[in-house]
């Protein structure tokens, strides 16, 4: 569960810009939300301040009851390692390693080398074949495949994806999609996306759209 | 924690082949060049703070062997001689002492005359008495000279020159040249000369001369324990033991007793400060080549700065990127002063086989020079080149760990 209270983030670049404005927000367990709004308004500093990438200047988060807003980077990393998945627009595999390495790379930042559970989300992003691929080798949706593989391979209870599929054409955009909302579905796993592309938030079960820094639900 | 697994992708990731169609890194080259450079310059630092040592520590040990062999290994200097030498003889000294007396002399050869710093010794324990001394009281004063001194005077092992020592003795001796020795230092080999105190006066007795007391011909004691003139501790744990034995035996409240290197000690002193200055500027010269380090882990990192924070993105903690980078400059460190070791190893072997350093033949008569790799010495350098990587990298690693994920990965860029 995701709970949001009283959220604020200003960037100052010259002039201090007010980018989230009091976002308050809840996110049940297992629910896949969608949050729109037009370039620029804020999405990707919300989702990174929800994934603890970032820390906002006011307001609290907490994730399953606890406050994690104020922790510090060591304990968010914790939490993003064990608890959180990322999928970024851009795929930010590493070329030199194979998809399959790319996978288990947070699975080796607890010390672990689950290769069973790598193959077997290679073949749950429908990859098995090109498992020792190297990324390049691959095309982008394939690339976005096995980043969402590696963002599941540690068991996360929230996969977080900004534009994962901004790059994408349309059929492949919809293809990562459905694989996605099966996982969510699948492993009661929370899904919290953003995305500019209102048809694609349709198959969300909740719909935010966020505007002028006010984040607002989608009826 | 870092296992294994872990390593084996970061080696991956470091050196991993570029595959077909796979974006070359902007600064793939400057990178791969960069490590060899940081490499290569750590190397070239310690290996010549490592050579430099081992060369000066070469340099001083075999000057005083040479020193200590003239000298002996240690001395007691008094300037007067006690009657109660026979108390210091009859503790039983383990080792040959000698008592010793300097004066002036002209030595003439076949070639030329020069004047020396002559020192009279005499071997104690051994018999006194001149009937004892082969029988032959006939046999003329013998001599140890150094070998340049014998080369400007003509004169080989086993002939005689004529010798004249002033306010001692009146006229000229014949001496015989008994062994020439080299000591490595030109000053004892072109200009002192040993003479055999009791081959002297057993001499002069047969032939009806006597030699004039002066005073302040005596001088003092010289010790010959079987210890290497480098060994400085079992040195001074010996120049107590003697001060004592000195003081109970001889009256002497302060007795003065000294290594060959401390009676040479202005010379040892330059040599020792040469060394200084050589290996601050060679550790400033190792320490810059350190930087080489720190700036191919930059370019290896800042370069892959997104993979870095894609990690981070992914749950790597700062300290666990930090130890991570730490570790990689330590094994630039450690490979880098290893090879470092074994270049300065190399050349030394090298230099000393192929006798590449000659010497200024005016001040030292070293035939060519020894090298001496001393354990701790050469520790320190390796460790002073390990620490300096690993210290240039920590730095590297904070400023990396303090990137923040969110502005590198921002699409935005
Ligand atoms: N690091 C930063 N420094 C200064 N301003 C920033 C920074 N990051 C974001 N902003 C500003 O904050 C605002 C919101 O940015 P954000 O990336 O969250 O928008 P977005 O909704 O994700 O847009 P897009 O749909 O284009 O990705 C923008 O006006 C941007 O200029
Ligand atoms: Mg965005």
């Amino acid at each position: 569960m995701i709970k949001v209270e009283g959220l604020f983030k200003n960037y100052k670049t010259g002039v201090v810009e007010h980018v989230l404005r009091g976002i308050d927000l809840e996110i049940d367990s297992g629910e896949s939300v969608a949050l729109l709004g037009p370039s620029g308004s804020g999405k990707s500093t919300l989702l990174n301040c929800l994934g603890l990438l970032d820390s906002p200047d006011k307001g609290k988060i907490f994730l399953h009851g606890q406050e994690v807003s104020r922790l510090s980077e060591k304990e968010r990393a914790r939490i993003r390692l064990t608890e959180l998945g990322f999928v970024f627009q851009f795929h930010h595999l590493i070329p030199e390693l194979s998809a399959l390495e790319n996978v288990l790379l947070p699975a080796s930042l607890l010390g672990q080398k689950p290769t069973e559970r790598a193959k077997h989300l290679m073949q749950r992003v429908g990859l098995e074949e090109k498992a020792h691929k190297s990324p390049a080798q691959l095309s982008g949706g394939e690339q976005q495949r096995v980043a969402i593989a590696r963002a599941l391979i540690n068991g996360p209870r929230i996969l977080f994806t900004d534009e994962a599929t901004g790059n994408l054409d349309r059929e492949k955009a919809l293809e990562i999609l459905e694989l996605l909302l099966e996982i969510n579905r699948e492993q009661k796993m929370t899904l919290v996306s953003v995305t500019h592309d209102s048809t694609l938030a349709m198959r969300y079960e909740t719909k935010y759209s966020l505007q002028n820094g006010i984040l607002k639900k989608c009826s | 924690m870092l296992t294994k697994e872990w390593w084996l992708l970061t080696y991956k990731w470091l050196f991993g082949q570029k595959k077909a169609g796979q974006e070359i890194r902007k600064a793939s080259y400057l990178m791969g060049a960069s490590l060899w450079v940081a490499l290569i310059s750590g190397a070239l630092g310690v290996g010549a703070l490592s050579f430099v040592r081992a060369l000066v520590t070469g340099f001083e040990t075999q000057l005083a062997l040479g020193v200590s062999d003239f000298f002996g290994p240690l001395s007691y200097k008094s300037g007067w001689r006690s009657e109660k030498e026979h108390e210091l003889l009859a503790q039983k000294i383990s080792y040959p002492v000698e008592s010793y007396w300097q004066g002036q002399g002209l030595l003439v050869g076949p070639k030329t005359g020069r004047g020396v710093m002559l020192e009279g010794r005499r071997m104690w324990g051994a018999s006194q008495q001149c009937s004892n001394l082969n029988n032959n009281t006939n046999e003329i004063p013998l001599l140890t000279i150094g070998q340049n001194l014998a080369e400007s005077l003509g004169v080989q092992a086993g002939q005689n020159l004529k010798i004249l020592l002033p306010g001692l003795l009146k006229g000229s001796l014949n001496v015989k040249v008994n062994a020439i020795k080299s000591f490595g230092l030109q000053e004892l080999d072109a200009r002192r000369v040993i003479l055999d105190d009791l081959s002297l006066r057993c001499y002069l007795k047969a032939s009806g001369k006597t030699l004039m007391e002066r005073p302040g011909d005596y001088l003092g004691l010289r010790f010959y324990p079987k210890i290497s003139p480098n060994d400085e501790v079992a040195l001074m744990s010996e120049v107590s033991v003697l001060q004592k034995l000195i003081k109970e035996t001889l009256r002497d409240a302060q007795p003065l007793v000294k290594t060959s290197k401390e009676q040479n000690r202005n010379f040892f002193k330059g040599l020792g400060f040469d060394r200084a200055v050589l290996s601050v500027v060679l550790g400033f010269l190792t320490l810059a080549a350190c930087l080489n380090v720190a700036a191919a882990l930059f370019v290896i990192f800042f370069e892959r700065d997104k993979d870095m924070m894609t990690l981070r993105a992914l749950g790597m903690s700062p300290l666990q990127m930090r130890r991570w980078i730490l570790i990689q400059g330590f094994m630039i460190g450690l490979l880098g002063s290893s090879l470092g070791m074994i270049g300065s190893g190399a050349a030394a072997l090298l230099f000393e086989k192929g006798k590449l350093i000659r010497l200024p033949p005016e001040v030292y008569n070293l035939d060519h020079l020894v090298f001496s790799f001393s354990w701790p010495e050469q520790l320190g350098v390796y460790l002073f080149g390990v620490a300096s990587a690993l210290f240039i990298s920590w730095g590297v690693a904070y400023l990396l760990s303090r990137m923040k994920i969110v502005e590198v990965l921002g699409h935005r860029r």
